[in-house]
């Protein structure tokens, strides 16, 4: 079942390359996409989260001479991403029912996206979770590169070259743990399980955890390697921006919570001082370069940043809240931001900039999109009542147990956060008088929200307000991981 | 004397007559069927290596067979045969048919396959040889074209150098062991450190290590563009196992392991900076097969089954990459006034697509990208070196292939994000060059998805 959920977008991608028939790969997308989302519901509902370890488990010998094997399974974290990112890809493949640059090659690329992307979150084995990681760095390059704005090239080798540089630590990483195992019991294994009943010593748990790290950062992405994506943001377009916002910076998180902690707890209690310095310089210097931006998407950039900062804050504070606030905070900042980023594309579609100088005045126009641009950015601060509060709240508060001096620099990153977003609506929504008038006169006609535009906003924020307001299951469900990694 | 062990070898030679007498009574006007015939031989031969008994001798243990030398024979033969598969269509558009090109092509594969076979420094150098002074007049045999007559003098010239370092480190070796048969040697013998010292060099020079890597950007650039698929390709591989016997001999002693260290590092760094400032995709491939060099030389710095079938699997789907990556250099060349240079690649994902999405394939395939099977040989010489506590050798090795993915990129960037202002005729694709890239890309990613087809059998042969 899960397997058919992994695999379903890329046949359904190799038939719309085959096919090229524009209409067929509108409508097969979006059925795929339907499809996969129904599985991982279902999936979703079914799952057990009082029993501890993986549930739709599949195990097959795939190259028995290295010790690799087909093997998928999810836990509460995984199947959580897991129907995110189903939810995120069905709504790009709606916001993008207009486009019209190439499109069966646009559909083809975001079907393979969606298999890659559904694939690392629930491999159990390294080589597979490698192929998938990797499997994403393809159709993204070509999706920022072919589809993007003025720079598109720029951004999208930038992106290519950073992320890559990640994936190859992250190789060398898996490399050494099976160098290790292999010279320890004389047996290649590839398999999660394998390795996680493995202690490995101090010493190659310090350098694996780096290696791997860098792997992950990059992808998160932490200070200092985050600059790739600002500029892989602003290039990208809208629907691309909201699979790589909401679901390619999870893998970096991901990673740490699936891969880093169980593997190598010694290290990653060892780390923290670092860690929790890389995550607050986020927090904060990243609060507050988002503030001095006048392009909205580059703003919108720099708080995901920003907001991931929290989660490895959350992660590595060892604390059962904090990490449940962190893989909660994955899913919310999955939902808030890419609502940001839809809002920011749709901004474009109708008015061609992204810059503040040329916008203003905007709530009297088009009064959907305030009305939802409003409730995306306040889900992103951590409104109460919207996904994002009840997941700060519980980094914090599980931080706060263990590190209380650093939770407590780290809270007044919420408030830059507020600063920075509520700046940016004023700027956006209001302050009409800076715009010249002749725009607004043009502006008088503009299109508010279509359907299509508006059902993926109506999906995503239900989903925040459902978070936000009933969060005892899904908590459970993220708990069910966090206990199994901490070990409690 | 048995006549077994040199099977393939013999199979190869008798082909090789008939395609001579073939050349000397057809017309020209049969300079596809030549061509044909030329290209069934080497793939008749890789039939007749499983009729091979190993581990067998032959001319007084001068000659070696074992299971190791039939898989890299395999290899050279399969190339071999597809490289020619590949030509005849270029050379009748270009008006460059040479029929001697079908058997000189053989003759070298002939060469190559002795030299993976040979146990004594005697046949080495002969076998080298054969495979050098035919790849010589392979890359100039380009009508009228100057720069092919310039890279095959240019190759030549340093390539006499390697000889002559061959036949003296040979020298030294028989002075230091007292006889040339390779084997296992660990004294500290200065006369012997001499010896290997130029050995070394001398198959640096082939393997276009640095810094005896001058010739190979001219040589691949000169070179008409299916002959360069093939001296990118069979020789490599015929070298690394040789150079991965070598190893499994002298890799006891430290100079061994630190020249190639340097050698491997050099290669590494400076052809990935150098290919940086090239306008012409076919030399940054040059350059891509100088740093590559850099990488499967790190595999042979030590003797470890773990570290040395990686790079062997490495390298041989390395081949299949690089030779599909030539062969659409070769399709595209075919068209009027194309030169390689980068801006006659613009906008060809727009107009050529199913070829540039193959080039790039092969790209992305030699960045490491999976499922691809080159990253399995760059996973497998991460856990080598990691293995055997050379981690840094590993950073230094992840780190090239970084600075590498841009200039890789910089071709795929060309082709699909920057429009075009010359508009091109539609690249035709003959039967002979679809059928070998289209091997090529299966291969590839085949052998990324299921690689113990070829790694057990690796494997074994170690």
């Amino acid at each position: 079942m899960l397997s058919v959920a992994i695999f379903l977008p890329l046949l359904a991608g190799i038939l719309v390359l085959l096919v090229r028939q524009e209409k067929f790969s509108k409508i097969l997308s979006l059925i795929t996409s339907g499809v996969v989302l129904l599985i991982v519901t279902y999936l979703f509902l079914g799952f057990d989260w009082n029993k501890a370890g993986f549930q739709y488990e599949t195990k097959y010998p795939w190259i028995p001479t290295l010790g690799i094997s087909y093997h998928v399974g999810v836990d509460g974290m995984a199947i959580s991403l897991l129907l995110m990112t189903a939810i995120m890809f069905l709504a790009s493949f709606i916001w993008s029912w207009k486009i019209e640059d190439r499109p069966n090659l646009y559909y083809a690329l975001f079907l393979i996206l969606e298999t890659a992307c559904l694939g690392v979150f629930s491999a159990l084995d390294f080589f597979l979770f490698y192929l998938f990681w990797e499997g994403m760095l393809i159709p993204m390059y070509f999706i920022i590169g072919l589809w993007g704005h003025e720079r598109k090239v720029y951004a999208a080798n930038k992106f290519f070259v950073y992320t890559f540089f990640g994936s190859l630590f992250l190789l060398l990483g898996i490399a050494s743990l099976i160098a290790y195992a292999y010279i320890n019991t004389g047996q290649i294994s590839f398999d999660y399980t394998f390795h996680r009943n493995f202690s490995y010593p101090l010493w190659l748990q310090l350098l694996a955890f780096l290696l791997f790290g860098i792997g992950f950062a990059v992808k998160i992405p932490m200070w200092p390697v985050h600059t790739w994506l600002p500029d892989a943001h602003v290039e990208a377009p809208t629907a691309g921006s909201v699979i790589l916002a909401a679901v390619l910076l999870k893998m970096g998180t991901y990673g740490f919570v699936r891969y880093s902690l169980p593997l190598f707890p010694e290290a990653s209690k060892y780390y923290v001082p670092l860690i929790f310095t890389l995550s607050i310089i986020a927090i904060i210097y990243t609060a507050m370069m988002a503030i001095a931006q006048t392009h909205i998407k580059r703003l919108i950039a720099y708080s995901s940043i920003s907001h991931m900062g929290v989660v490895t804050l959350g992660t590595f504070a060892s604390d059962i809240n904090a990490l449940n606030g962190a893989i909660y905070m994955m899913i919310a900042h999955g939902l808030s931001s890419a609502a940001l980023f839809m809002s920011a594309g749709f901004i474009y579609d109708r008015i061609h900039s992204y810059h503040m100088d040329d916008l203003g005045g905007l709530a009297r126009y088009l009064p959907k999109l305030a009305v939802v641009f409003m409730i995306s950015g306040l889900a992103g601060i951590g409104f109460p009542g919207l996904a994002g509060f009840v997941a700060e709240f519980l980094v914090f508060l599980g931080t706060f147990k263990n590190f209380p001096l650093w939770a407590f620099i780290a809270g007044t990153g919420m408030i830059l956060s507020a600063a920075y977003f509520l700046y940016m609506y004023k700027r956006v929504m209001f302050e009409e008088e800076t715009i010249s008038e002749y725009r607004l006169e043009k502006w008088k006609h503009l299109k508010d929200l279509e359907l299509h535009h508006l059902i993926p906003f109506m999906i995503i924020l239900a989903c925040a307000f459902l978070l936000g307001l009933y969060p005892l299951p899904f908590v459970k469900i993220v708990e069910q991981t966090s206990r199994y990694v901490l070990g409690g | 004397m048995n006549w077994n062990a040199i099977l393939p070898e013999l199979l190869l030679s008798i082909g090789i007559l008939v395609v001579f007498f073939l050349e000397l009574f057809l017309s020209k006007k049969y300079y596809k069927f030549l061509v044909f015939v030329a290209g069934i031989v080497p793939l008749l031969s890789v039939l007749s290596l499983f009729l091979v008994q190993t581990p067998a001798q032959a001319f007084f243990g001068v000659l070696y067979t074992d299971t190791y030398s039939l898989i890299a024979k395999g290899l050279i033969y399969l190339i071999t045969g597809l490289s020619l598969f590949a030509s005849y269509d270029y050379f009748l558009k270009k008006g460059s048919e040479y029929g001697e090109l079908a058997y000189l092509v053989l003759v070298s594969s002939l060469g190559l396959s002795l030299l993976v076979s040979s146990a004594n420094l005697a046949l080495l150098f002969l076998s080298l040889e054969l495979a050098s002074i035919t790849m010589y007049i392979l890359i100039g045999t380009f009508k009228g074209e100057y720069l092919s007559k310039e890279a095959s003098y240019k190759y030549l010239v340093i390539g006499s150098i390697g000889t002559a370092m061959l036949a003296f480190g040979s020298a030294f070796y028989y002075g230091a062991v007292g006889s040339l048969t390779l084997k296992q040697y660990s004294q500290d013998n200065t006369l012997f450190l001499l010896g290997m010292f130029l050995i070394l060099s001398a198959l640096a020079l082939k393997v276009s290590s640095v810094p005896f890597h001058f010739w190979t950007p001219d040589a691949y650039e000169g070179a008409p563009t299916p002959i360069t698929a093939y001296i990118s390709t069979a020789p490599k591989i015929a070298l690394y196992f040789l150079l991965s016997k070598m190893a499994m001999l002298f890799s006891q002693m430290k100079a061994w392991v630190l020249l190639v260290i340097i050698l491997s590092v050099l290669s590494m760094f400076y052809a990935g900076l150098i290919a940086y400032v090239q306008r012409s995709v076919k030399r940054l491939l040059a350059y891509s097969s100088v740093a590559h060099a850099g990488y499967f030389l790190l595999g042979v710095i030590v003797w470890d089954k773990f570290l040395n079938s990686a790079m062997l699997f490495y390298l041989s789907v390395y081949a299949f990459a690089v030779l599909g990556s030539f062969v659409v250099l070769t399709v595209l060349e075919k068209r009027e006034n194309f030169t390689h240079h980068f801006m006659d690649y613009r906008g060809l994902g727009r107009y050529d697509t199913l070829l540039a999405v193959l080039l790039s394939l092969f790209l992305f395939a030699m960045i490491g990208i999976p499922p691809m099977a080159l990253f399995i040989g760059k996973l497998g010489i991460f856990a080598g070196l990691v293995k055997l506590d050379l981690l840094p050798l590993a950073l230094l090795f992840l780190l090239a292939s970084l600075i590498s993915t841009g200039y890789y990129l910089k071709v795929i960037v060309y082709m699909f994000m920057e429009g075009s202002e010359r508009k091109w005729q539609k690249a035709e694709v003959s039967v002979g060059e679809a059928f070998v890239i289209l091997v090529c890309a299966i291969a590839v990613v085949f052998l990324g998805l299921f690689p113990n087809v070829l790694y057990e059998l690796i494997l074994k042969g170690l």
